[in-house]
Order: C-alpha cells, then sequence, then structure tokens
C-alpha cells in the first residue's frame, strides 16, 4: 500500500492545509462574494475563492510567479507545503529521479488579459469585429505578453511543481477533469508500488473563477448548480515501509467510463456504471467503507446517478457545495480530506468518488492497512 | 500476477504523408518530406516562418481539426484491428488514452468569441459575455479537451478508463506506454491510445513563434526547411496529425486470430526539472527515460537496432539529445542508428509520440529505416549515424522512440517487431 504522508492545500476552505482541515471539521463554507468581476447577469454572484493567497510573497521564487498561470501558482503553494519545502529530495534522501510527480490540471484557457491588448492590436481598420492576419503578426505580436504563450501550455502546473521541488522521476499530466487527479493519484500508487519511484507527489489544481469560463461552465450544466472555485490540492506519497507512526494510504483505486452525451446534465444510465465501479473498488480494497466523499452537488436531480452507485451503509459526505467546482483540483481536494478523516479517528476507510463533465469517472479507497490494493 | 504482454493490434494514422499507411511507408522509404509553404494557409507576409507539414486533405473549414485527425485515427486503428467499426472486447475492459494540446483557435471563431465580447479598446466587457452565457459555443465547449474521448466512448460503447494526456510534446508517448502498462497489469484487455494535434492556425504558430521554437529559414523550399542534426537547423517546422494505436492483451489478440503491428516493450518517463522551452545540457532527463524504457523492456543497449529520435532541428535538442543517446548506447560506431521522422513530417506536438511509433512499427515491419531529411552538412555535435538524405534497409527487431517536451517531460518508449 501506498502511504500519504503529507498533504498541501490552497483552496476555498482555506489557505493552508491547517486553515483548510479546520474549516472543513466545523462545516463552514468556502464560497463568498465573488469580487473578481461585476457579476450582473452572470449565473451567480458568488464563487469559491482562495482567500489571502498572494504568490509573490508566498511562493519560494517571486521571479517565477509571472510565469505561472493562477493553476500553477495555486498548485505551487500547495506542492510546497505537501513537501514541507523546497529541498524535500535531500531531506527525505530520496533521489531526485527516484521522486516522481503525477498531475491533473486546468490550464489558461482563455488568458484574456494576455490576448486583449493583442487582439485590440489586431483589428482590421475596415471593420472592427474582424481580425487582420498582417497586424496580427506586426502590431499585435508587438503587443502580446512574450510569457503568455507559457502560461497556457497545459502542462505548466507540472513543470512548476517539478522545477521547485527539484524532482527528475516518472510523471504524468492529466487533463482538467476531477476524475483525473484521483487517476493521478491511483497511478503515483501504481508507481509506488511497482517499484518505479520511492515518492510520489500527486497534484491536482485549477482555477475555474474566470468570466470566459463561466460561459464554459454554463454550456457544461455546472453553473449555476455549483458554484465555480480554485485550488491546489497536493500529497505526498510514500511505500508503506516509510517512518509513519499513523499509515493512512490508498486502498484501492479503479475508474470507468460512463455512458453520456451532454455531460453532467444527463448521465444516462442513472448510476448503473457508478454502482459497478464503485462495487469493484471495494472488491480491490477488500470490504465496505465507512464513508464517502462522493461527487455530490447538493442537487437532487444532479446527485440522483451517484447516490444510486454510492455504497449504502455508508455516510455522505460532500465537499463541492462548500468549495464549488473544482475542476481537476475536487478529486485531489477530497482525498486529502479522507486522510484527514481517517486520522481524525472519524472513519476507518473512506471511498472518494469524482467524475468528469465527459462521463469519465474514478473512485479510491483511502484509509489504514489491512487490505491490499488489487 | 505476471506481467502480460502488449500487442499492438491496429493502427491508424493522419499526417503530411497521407492517412493510409501504405502511403505513409512508401513515403517514409522514399524519404519525400510532407512540407508545403505555409502561405498557403493564411497570409504570412508579416510572419517570418516558411514551412508547414499540413495534413493533405484538412478542411481548413472543420473548426476542431485536431479532433477530426484523432477520430479518423481512431476509427482507422480499430477498423484495422478488428476488421469493423465496432471493438470486440467487454466494454468495462476497453480504455482510452488519448493526447491532446491546446485548444486550436480559427480566426473567425476569435472574432466571434473574443472581438465580440470587448470594446473599441480591447477591453472585455462583462455585459457582452453575460449577454452570451445562453449562445452555446463549439470553441468554448472545445476547451474542454475531452471531446475526442466523449464521442469514442459514446459511438464504441466503451466503459473502461477515459483518460485526456496533457504532456506537450511527450504526451501521446505517454499515453501509449501507459495504456501498455493497464494492459500489462489486467486493468484493461484492449486501450486505444495515441494523440491528436493541430496548431498550424495564425495563433497556433504565432505562440510557438513567441516562444522561439519555429525555423524562421527563409532561402529554400519548403521541403528543406527543416534539418535535425545539421549545423544549419534554426528550429522545427510545425506539423499536424494525429496517430492511434489499437493495444491489445497478447494471449487474447492471438486467441483470436489478431494480426500483431509489434508491442511495446516498455516506457521511460522523466522530468528534466531545468528550464520550460530548454533541455538540461547534460541530458540528465533523456538518460533516465531511455534506461528506464530498456530496463523495462528487459532489454540492452546493444539490443537495441534503431532509435527514431525526438530530433526536432532545434538547435538545442538536437545536440543534447545526441549527447544523452551517447550515455546510454555510447559513441558513433556503438549507439544504433538513429534519425528523425520530424525532417519528413514536420512537429506534430501532441500527436508526435504517437506518430512516430507508428512510424517504428512500419520501419520495423518493412525492413527500413527512415531517413533524416535536408542532413547535408551535420553538425559536429550532432555526430551519431543519424542515416542522412536517404532510407536503408535493416532487420530492424527492437526500436527505441523518444519524445522530449516542453516544460522539461521525457518519454521513450521501447517498442518490438512482431514475434
Amino acid at each position: 500500500m501506498a502511504l500519504i504522508t503529507s498533504v498541501g492545500l490552497a483552496c476555498p476552505l482555506g489557505l493552508g492545509r491547517e486553515a483548510a482541515l479546520a474549516a472543513w471539521r466545523d462545516g463552514s463554507s468556502g464560497l463568498t462574494d465573488n469580487d473578481r468581476w461585476p457579476t450582473d447577469g452572470f449565473p451567480r454572484a458568488d464563487a469559491g475563492l482562495v482567500q489571502g493567497f498572494n504568490p509573490r510573497k508566498q511562493l519560494p521564487d517571486r521571479k517565477a510567479v509571472k510565469l505561472m498561470s493562477r493553476e500553477a501558482q495555486l498548485g505551487v503553494f500547495a506542492v510546497v507545503e505537501a513537501a514541507g519545502g523546497t529541498d524535500v529530495c535531500a531531506r527525505a534522501g530520496i533521489a531526485p529521479e527516484r521522486f516522481g510527480a503525477f498531475a491533473a490540471a486546468g490550464y489558461e484557457v482563455s488568458a484574456l488579459r494576455d490576448h486583449e491588448e493583442m487582439l485590440a492590436q489586431s483589428r482590421s481598420d475596415d471593420d472592427p469585429g474582424k481580425l487582420d492576419i498582417n497586424r496580427l503578426f506586426s502590431t499585435g505580436r508587438d503587443a502580446y505578453n512574450p510569457l503568455a504563450p507559457l502560461r497556457i501550455l497545459p502542462n505548466m502546473a507540472l513543470f512548476h511543481a517539478g522545477v521547485t521541488l527539484g524532482l527528475q522521476g516518472p510523471h504524468l499530466s492529466l487533463g482538467s477533469s476531477p476524475a483525473a487527479g484521483l487517476v493521478a493519484l491511483g497511478e503515483a500508487a501504481e508507481a509506488i508500488d511497482g517499484g518505479d519511484a520511492d515518492a510520489a507527489l500527486v497534484l491536482g489544481t485549477d482555477a475555474q473563477v474566470e468570466e470566459f469560463r463561466s460561459q464554459m461552465l454554463v454550456e457544461a450544466g455546472i453553473l449555476p448548480t455549483l458554484a465555480a472555485g480554485e485550488a491546489g490540492a497536493a500529497l505526498v506519497l510514500e511505500p508503506d515501509d516509510a517512518d509513519d507512526d499513523d499509515p493512512v494510504g490508498v486502498l484501492a483505486w479503479c475508474a470507468a467510463q460512463e455512458p453520456t452525451r451532454t455531460g453532467y446534465a444527463d448521465p444516462a444510465d442513472d448510476g448503473a456504471t457508478r454502482s459497478r465501479l464503485y462495487g469493484h473498488v471495494l472488491v480491490l480494497a477488500g470490504g465496505p467503507v465507512d464513508a464517502c466523499l462522493g461527487d455530490l452537488w447538493g442537487d437532487p436531480a444532479r446527485d440522483r446517478a451517484e447516490i444510486n452507485g454510492l455504497p449504502t451503509r455508508a455516510e455522505l459526505l460532500a465537499s463541492r457545495p462548500r468549495t464549488g467546482w473544482l475542476g481537476a483540483a475536487s478529486g485531489i481536494l477530497d482525498a486529502a480530506l479522507a486522510v484527514e478523516e481517517v486520522k481524525a479517528g472519524r472513519y476507518d476507510r473512506v471511498l472518494v468518488t469524482a467524475a468528469g463533465i465527459a462521463g469519465d469517472l474514478a473512485a479510491v479507497v483511502i484509509g489504514r492497512s489491512g487490505a491490499t490494493r488489487g | 500476477m505476471d506481467r502480460r504482454e502488449v500487442w499492438i493490434t491496429g493502427v491508424g494514422i493522419v499526417c503530411a504523408h497521407g492517412d493510409d499507411v501504405a502511403t505513409v511507408a512508401e513515403a517514409q522509404r522514399e524519404g519525400r518530406s510532407g512540407a508545403v509553404a505555409l502561405a498557403d494557409s493564411f497570409d504570412t507576409t508579416h510572419f517570418d516562418v516558411l514551412a508547414a507539414c499540413r495534413v493533405p486533405d484538412a478542411d481548413p473549414a472543420i473548426a476542431d481539426l485536431k479532433a477530426d485527425f484523432g477520430l479518423r485515427a481512431a476509427r482507422a486503428a480499430i477498423s484495422d484491428a478488428f476488421g469493423e467499426d465496432a471493438i470486440d472486447c467487454r466494454p468495462d475492459l476497453v480504455g482510452v488514452h488519448l493526447a491532446s494540446g491546446l485548444v486550436s483557435t480559427p480566426v473567425t471563431e476569435a472574432e466571434d468569441e473574443l472581438l465580440a465580447s470587448m470594446d473599441a479598446e480591447g477591453r472585455y466587457q462583462h455585459a457582452a459575455a453575460a449577454a452570451r452565457l445562453a449562445d452555446p459555443s463549439p470553441w468554448r465547449a472545445r476547451h474542454f479537451t475531452d471531446r475526442v474521448n466523449r464521442t469514442l466512448t459514446t459511438d464504441y460503447g466503451i466503459r473502461g478508463p477515459s483518460l485526456v494526456n496533457h504532456g506537450a510534446c511527450a504526451a501521446s508517448a505517454v499515453a501509449i506506454g501507459l495504456g501498455a502498462r493497464w494492459i500489462e497489469r489486467g486493468t484493461s484487455d484492449v486501450v486505444l491510445a495515441g494523440g491528436y494535434e493541430s496548431m498550424i492556425h495564425p495563433f497556433g504558430v504565432l505562440s510557438f513563434g513567441m516562444l522561439g521554437a519555429l525555423s524562421e529559414r527563409q532561402d529554400c523550399s519548403p521541403a528543406e526547411v527543416s534539418r535535425p542534426f545539421d549545423a544549419t537547423r534554426d528550429g522545427f517546422v510545425i506539423g499536424e496529425g494525429g496517430a492511434v494505436l489499437v493495444l491489445e492483451d497478447a494471449r487474447r489478440a492471438r486467441a483470436r486470430g489478431a494480426r500483431c503491428w509489434g508491442r511495446v516493450l516498455g516506457m521511460g518517463t522523466s522530468m528534466d526539472a531545468y528550464r520550460v522551452t530548454a533541455p538540461a545540457p547534460d541530458g540528465h532527463g533523456a538518460v533516465a527515460a531511455m534506461r528506464q524504457a530498456l530496463s523495462k523492456a528487459g532489454l540492452g543497449p546493444d539490443e537495441i537496432d534503431y532509435i527514431n529520435a525526438h530530433g526536432t532541428g532545434t538547435p538545442l535538442n538536437d545536440a543534447t539529445e545526441t549527447a544523452a543517446v551517447k550515455q546510454v548506447f555510447g559513441g558513433k560506431g556503438e549507439a544504433p542508428p538513429m534519425s528523425s521522422s520530424k525532417s519528413a513530417l514536420g512537429h506534430s506536438v501532441a500527436a508526435a509520440g504517437a506518430v512516430e511509433a507508428v512510424l517504428c512499427l512500419l520501419a520495423m515491419r518493412d525492413g527500413v529505416i527512415p531517413p533524416t531529411l535536408n542532413l547535408t552538412h551535420p553538425d559536429p555535435d550532432c555526430d551519431l549515424d543519424c542515416v542522412p538524405l536517404e532510407a536503408r534497409e535493416a532487420e530492424l527487431t527492437h526500436v527505441v522512440s523518444n519524445s522530449f517536451g516542453f516544460g522539461g517531460v521525457n518519454c521513450s518508449l521501447a517498442l518490438g517487431a512482431t514475434p
């Protein structure tokens, strides 16, 4: 069993592990008024914002901040906290090439702030609603922030995490799906158990609070049921011979595809696929769980398929109504909360689930050892 | 449980040589370039890039070309593997792992989506954005980069794991390697693995141009621009396309009498932890990836017959890759022949690793090492046998395909010929 030996969080519940877990325990919500832009006409006026985050003051390399998207900034905060600093390889006595990194991350899809000036300088004189290619390649290019392309490359959160901690081991960079975060966690556990790495960082990071993305989230069926949110969540995994006096780890994981054509709005089989997946992962984990941190939104119609799929005797917990939709960060945040629940002694084993817009599903059982992963 | 053997039982490819495997193999054997003038795609009067490797029948009216390439390649691979447009396997034992890059943004969509929400000074107008919330937008929908996965899993009833890999230029190689591991450890019996990409639009080439990655050579024909390992190289030529492999549990494939294109023997991945756009000068990441791939395959360096290089044609990559190959395989006379397919097909970014894996399978099947085109003035720092100009006949049993990406992500695949 790969152990989860450390956690780092920058999420709407709080900046930093202790603040976030305290807010989780006391039941408070991370949703606040969205002060990023005037929200008149937008589906929700609130959002899951990370409060008090100042990347220039709180990240180890101030100069690198301008190269980072919001996703990367939140991710680096989380990984540095999880690793206990930037010198984790030396402190842990692990060779950099044996320390892997597995990430699911959103990327700066629109980079509106970066593109505004370039597009303005590329307008056609004849029709300001049209672009002039020659102007795009001349005055538009001159107005384009040369750092912008580096911020929008989709594996940049992984890159910045790896550079910050000096990790040179195996890697995996997955897309902006809640389920992808749990797959990254599962594959990291496989890498540890299979001997490909002596430690692994797992990162889920995303920043969905942006006016342009609001349009996307409406089309995906997320807004207005859930608010948009942002978070970075990181875990450190080590082999079960690690020096941990309260070992909690990944007991089992699985992934599957749900039949769906219209994303979140229409789970086509009303939970049958989820039921099979969650049942299978419990078999792999060697038995039932006490609690489920499920892909629950607090909306009965939307949650029907998930509730139909989850084990009936387990207590149901949900973070999304208190954080908003966190994209790639959702699964890892919930995994971190599950570790907290087990370490606090409230449950022995917790099933964490996540679903992506395309119907991709993943499930992980987190708990104390006593059963092995399949 | 014993590690299961992974066969490749289906292949689909869409590239600058076309979408027919026989045509691609012939072009590779004849050493043809797929490059054309970038100006054929849009006005480049003010953009100093001459060439691009376009898919010949790419329809510019298709806004989401990359997805089109991905779906074409996947459907061709499925048909190749199963002889029909269906997957003969229990649905929950079929997985999908495909790689994709940034969302493509045709100019017309930038006008409709971005300019339409800006004021005269170019400032984003929240009220205009709010008013558009109810308007469906294919472009916005594409920003969730799972369209190809969603279409394939729906159309073919796939119920196993489905992932989108965003590992930059190494992404589709990682997709193949991890897909093989799913089969090795019994998670899946069949996996569709590969990648797709199209960045040949004004915003795409502008971004790569600003990163300093593209060749700006103007004093030659488009076919002569891409010059991996040559002393005169100055950057890569942008390519596009898609490639998908059907990976299958060998025991199952044998039982159903499937054809074997080759085998996935091992994957190695590593990170440079150095710079975004430059490889670590000592090549440690590339070395680690190649050694790990060999180790997973149970092969020694002297058992590799050919290396399909990452070979972008950028000054830094080719010299660093050469140095790394020497550390693993030895110097000239010891290391196996190595060539760059990007000399003919350009760099198709997220698709490159899968495209080049297919080219490796063709090389093993046909006994033909593809050449490095335009290698007329070998760089002294790239002094291995890079198979210049003309294809070479050779018996190939084991090959390594390298893919190294922006952000210092490295992946090497060890592939084996049909047993």
